[in-house]
């Protein structure tokens, strides 16, 4: 015989298992897949029940009085209008049910906030409008890009599964272990947020602040940036990928392998057909959500490139530009984010893209050597 | 003596006529109504642009918008609704009410009064004007967050220019409402017993006056980060741009206080009239008032659980924030038991009422939940915190308003309102504002952020279900222009005291209430 | 303070003294004035003392403009009206802000003159004697200022 109490528990796994297969109704937080998640998730459902139970007391009674208590029905009114005993018993009562509730809550926030101990720890900073990546313990660094086209975005070609949820290069991380994140922010505010591993935390420029995760199950998990950034901020997301220790393993010789190709690029010298392609690629990525692709930015808000003083005057004055971009606007100085010969190939194909046809090349060797004078030029004012 | 065809021609002795006669004007009753239609009118200029908002959001993709100017459209109308709408909406109420609540014949400082309210539409136009200046309007949100805030352009220096100019609005204002309340009370009429619109607005206003300086010095630390080179809020020059938000925190979660305690006050005033059947627990009422207000000057950092504090801290912010919940829920108790074994009928402003009182608390309980820090880290900048704050602001703040205005309007008209187009309209806003407005709790629970032009496709459904709700709610407003102007035009002859159960002065005086009343005190017994 | 209307006889003199209606105690002018000083120089000395020193003047800015609310107010404390007749003089004292007076008629000269602008309403007394005329009972309510004006009337003609 299953008892009254088993069957009610029955029902709500059903109930719950019911809701799972519906994903585009779902009700409650995202199913967790760590253990600070599960808390979360447990503690959002208690007080939930609390709540709903002194709403059903409340408007239950209030309800009763609506029905009962009307003119139209006859019923004449009563005169009280105080009574000690009854205010003290209301003011005492949510005072003992929210001491039930702070308690357990007290300790999920300390266990959330205990960052000790990690078995990685990874950098994450966040920019307009992407996420950077940098494992402090394995020595990989990358950025990480919206990778839904923008065809979709704009509705001429139908929507993918993970519309707006993918990225180009997700952040992987090994299954069961303590991961350490360092956020900060290189611009302005961001908040980097993976709602099923129960991690969120603004990234502020100038600040490193941290938090931490443990991913229990294998799995892709997705999130995205929650404080307002500016124009791109609905389109940067985080995906994490949770492998086994062996993925991860594999993983990380993928990237050192992929580091040392691009440390070769910078000690190449590139023709212009080379530079104009790859610059296109990086165009793309990091340009093109303020000047536009067609290099016409938006008036008033982000310059124009074709045509512009900079992209068809001194190619020094231009370089300058792009890696230590223009304090206080939201012009980044790329000079932390691209490598030299990806700066070598923006600037050639904005000097030479549309109607700037300068016919002006630039080498990784010249934009190592402008790096030399980079220190001190960001600190002089910036140019006009 | 003047015969009686002049008995009732009082309005305007000696005063200009036209538009002079309003922009001059220093009587309390005017400048209610001023402030009461700037609302209004700017009630439908933030509707359009959420509508515009439902509207880009109705399914993923971008289709009406760019993210830019999506994002124009959420701060305008944040920053529309809060310091255009509710704000001068609650200081119409005041300007109408509390002189004839107290018997006083205007309120203390009436050309000070004439000067508040005539430096708002100033601001409003500042704002407005910046959509068609290069750049655009301002895109940082209502709460102004740099360093973002410090990328834009000459629409950002506006903003901070119209910011200051509501501030002084609301000083001005404020300080008007306090002297007039605690100065002005007719003979016999102890602060305790004072209508509690009265009490609320006294708190209010306090609160005001005691937040308004640091909004002021935080706003004006942006234009100078802006503009003149101090590094308050640049960490590359020693600043910190986290003080930004504890000191605009430190302003706007009591300045969310002063969007609802009047209403609590209107509230109060509306249901035991419809109960016919006195307020339960007044003395109650006027402490939970206080303790909410004071407890308000210490919560302020719940807005910020995610910016990373240290544990003792987001617990300390934790149990302040949650202490709150009682005298909230103290108020609500007291409505409940006011109604109790009344002789209910249900009116509009009871039906808005009792909307309130039960929508306002599914607020109250979700700002319960997003007190709990945990929680509201997982919560935090999503959804889920729309939805919080639209059951606050508008089935709380708004609700009220609307309930006041059918209460008061055949005092300040002469006329009843159309009672079957009101309830029409009640029935819309509140079926409409739940369809709006419960579905973003789950979407912010799924994960869904705010403040983004375009979404996942998991959040499409219960997207499409808020924009047809934003719509039935916002095209439903269109039937209280009709019943405002309607009745102002015409309809059934008020009776002096207009509703059976009304208690106090102001039903002591004709309906309408003429030009000027109270000129000398009535005594209170 | 309140309204304090005092009619009366004393030692066979008839004397009116009334003063406007301020309901705002001095306790409590304090309470609230220097509770609002307090939290605004307390916030705005913390933010300060982080360096966030912006605060600072417009809360003196503001507290100066409440300082100034409340002195207007007070200086409406001292106002009163005073009539007293005895006799054949009758003794007309009034204080209103920084103006004041105090003037001696005749009974025999005395006028009481009242006007309503609508019946019953918005009325206005006043005694004249030698062409000025002076203004009296501002600070009653038009039923209690008609019935002064009727018991100035009797006094005046005994
Ligand atoms: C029981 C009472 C309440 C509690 C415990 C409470 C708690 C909270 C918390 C913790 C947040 C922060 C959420 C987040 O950003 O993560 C919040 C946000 C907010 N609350 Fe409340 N709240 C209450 C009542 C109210 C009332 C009465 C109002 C206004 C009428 C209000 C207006 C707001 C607004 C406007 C925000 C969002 C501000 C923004 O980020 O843009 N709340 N509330
Ligand atoms: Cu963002
Ligand atoms: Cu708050």
């Amino acid at each position: 015989m299953i008892g009254k109490w088993q069957r009610v528990g029955l029902m709500g796994t059903a109930l719950a298992f019911s809701q799972s297969t519906l994903a585009e109704y779902a009700y409650n937080l995202q199913t967790p897949a760590s253990q600070v998640a599960q808390n979360v998730f447990d503690l959002h459902n208690l007080i939930m029940l609390v709540c709903l139970g002194i709403f059903v007391v409340v408007f239950g009674a209030m309800f009763y009085s609506l029905l009962k208590h009307r003119k139209s029905a006859g019923h004449k009114a009563a005169h009280f209008h105080e009574n000690t005993t009854v205010e003290v018993i209301w003011t005492v009562i949510p005072f003992v049910i929210l001491m039930g509730m702070a308690y357990p809550a007290a300790k999920v926030v300390i266990d959330m906030k205990d960052t000790t101990n990690p078995d990685m720890t990874i950098k994450i900073t966040g920019y307009q409008w992407k996420w950077g990546y940098d494992y402090l313990n394995d020595d990989i660094s990358f950025y990480s890009n919206l990778a839904t086209p923008r065809e979709q975005i704009v509705g001429s070609a139908a929507k993918g599964e993970h519309y707006l949820l993918e990225v180009d290069e997700p952040m992987v991380v090994p299954v069961g272990k303590r991961v350490r994140l360092l956020i900060t922010a290189n611009d302005v505010l961001h908040a980097w947020w993976v709602p099923a591993l129960g991690a969120k935390q603004d990234a502020i420029p100038g600040f490193i602040r941290d938090s931490w995760f443990k991913a229990d199950k294998i799995g892709t998990y997705r999130g995205q940036c929650v404080e307002l950034c500016g124009k791109d901020h609905g389109f940067m997301p985080i995906v994490v990928e949770v492998v086994s220790e062996a993925d991860y393993a594999a993983w990380v010789a993928k990237k050192k392998g992929a580091a040392q190709t691009a440390a070769a690029d910078n000690a190449k010298s590139f023709e212009i057909a080379e530079l104009m392609g790859r610059g296109e690629k990086v165009y793309e990525a990091s340009c093109a959500a303020c000047h536009q692709a067609n290099g016409m930015g938006m008036p008033g808000v982000f310059p124009a490139i074709n045509g512009s003083r900079v992209a068809t005057g001194p190619i020094a004055d231009h370089v300058a530009v792009v890696l230590n971009g223009r304090p206080g606007t939201a012009m980044a100085a790329f000079a932390g984010q691209l490598s030299d010969a990806d700066i070598a190939a923006v600037v050639t194909y904005q000097r030479n893209a549309w109607d700037n046809k300068t016919g002006d090349l630039a080498q990784p060797a010249a934009i190592a050597a402008a790096r030399g004078g980079a220190a001190s030029e960001a600190a002089a004012p910036a140019a006009q | 003596m003047s015969d009686a065809a002049h008995a009732h021609d009082d309005h305007g002795h000696g005063h200009p006529s036209g538009i002079m006669r309003w922009l001059t004007t220093t009587n309390h009753k005017d400048i209610g109504s001023l402030y009461l239609w700037f609302a209004l009118i700017m009630l439908f200029v933030a509707g359009t642009m959420a509508l515009l908002i439902r509207a880009e959001l109705f399914q993923p993709g971008l289709q009406l918008t760019n993210p830019d100017f999506f994002n124009q459209l959420t701060t305008m109308h944040g920053l529309l609704m809060i310091f255009g709408v509710i704000m001068p909406a609650f200081s119409g109420f005041a300007n109408w009410q509390v002189p004839l609540m107290l018997g006083a014949p205007d309120m203390a400082f009436p050309r000070m009064n004439n000067w508040a309210f005539w430096i708002l539409p100033v601001a409003g136009l500042l704002l407005m004007v910046s959509f068609w200046l290069p750049g655009g309007a301002v895109a940082g949100g209502w709460t102004m967050y740099p360093p973002l805030f410090i990328q834009g352009g000459i629409s950002y220096d506006l903003t901070i220019l119209a910011v200051h100019i509501m501030g002084l609005s609301s000083i001005m204002g404020s300080i008007n409402i306090i002297t007039t309340i605690l100065n002005m009370r007719a003979p016999g009429l102890t602060l305790m017993k004072m209508p509690l619109f009265c009490w609320t607005w006294l708190i209010t206003a306090y609160l005001l006056i005691a937040t308004m300086p640091v909004l002021a010095g935080a706003v004006t630390m942006l234009l100078t980060d802006r503009n003149f080179g101090t590094h308050f809020f640049n960490a590359a020059g020693g600043g910190d741009p986290v003080m930004f938000q504890h000191i605009f925190w430190f302003f706007a979660h009591p300045e969310v206080y002063i969007l609802i305690l009047p209403a609590f006050g209107i509230v109060s005033q509306v249901i035991p009239t419809f109960a016919r059947k006195p307020l339960f627990g007044y003395a109650s009422m006027v402490y939970a008032t206080a303790s909410i207000a004071i407890l308000s000057f210490i919560v302020w950092a719940h807005h910020m659980f995610t910016v990373g504090m240290p544990a003792a801290a987001q617990l300390f912010f934790m149990f302040s924030t949650m202490l709150i919940a009682v005298p909230t829920g103290v108020k609500v108790f007291n409505w409940v038991a006011t109604m109790w074994k009344g002789s209910m009928s249900f009116e509009t402003p009871m039906l808005f009422a009792i909307a309130f009182v039960c929508l306002f608390t599914i607020g109250g309980f979700s700002g319960l939940v997003l007190a709990i820090a945990p929680v509201d880290i997982q919560l935090h900048d999503t959804y889920y915190v729309v939805a919080h704050f639209h059951y606050v602001l508008v089935s709380g703040a708004l609700f009220s308003i609307f309930a006041g205005i059918y209460y008061w309007l055949p005092k300040w008209t002469g006329h009843m309102y159309n009672e079957t187009l009101g309830k029409w309209h009640f029935w819309l806003s509140v079926i409409g504002m739940n369809i709006v407005f419960f579905p973003m709790h789950f979407l912010g629970l799924a994960g869904m952020p705010r403040r983004i032009p375009d979404y996942a496709l998991q959040f499409t459904e219960f997207n499409q279900i808020a924009t047809v709700g934003a719509f039935i709610f916002g095209f439903s407003q269109l039937i209280f222009l009709v019943v405002v102007l309607k009745t102002i035009k015409g309809g059934a002859k008020a009776t002096d005291r207009v509703w059976e159960g009304a208690e106090g002065l102001e039903w002591t005086l004709p309906s309408p209430a003429p030009y000027h009343t109270f000129e000398t005190a009535p005594v209170v017994k | 303070m309140k309204t304090e209307v005092c009619v009366g006889e004393s030692a066979g003199a008839f004397v009116f003294q009334s003063r406007p209606n301020l309901s705002l105690t001095r306790p409590q002018e304090r309470l609230v004035f220097w509770s609002l000083a307090a939290l605004c120089f307390a916030a705005a000395s913390g933010f300060a003392w982080l360096g966030y020193w912006l605060i600072l003047p417009f809360a003196g800015l503001e507290i100066g403009v409440l300082a100034w609310a409340f002195k207007a107010l007070r200086s409406r404390e001292g106002d009163y009206e005073y009539i007293m007749i005895e006799g054949d003089v009758v003794v007309l004292e009034w204080h209103c802000g920084n103006h004041g007076e105090r003037r001696e008629l005749n009974r025999q000269w005395a006028r009481v003159e009242c006007s309503c602008r609508t019946p019953g309403r918005n009325c206005r007394l006043s005694l004249n004697s030698h062409g000025r005329a002076t203004e009296v009972g501002q600070y009653l309510s038009d039923e209690a200022r008609l019935q002064l004006a009727a018991m100035l009337r009797s006094r005046l003609q005994e």
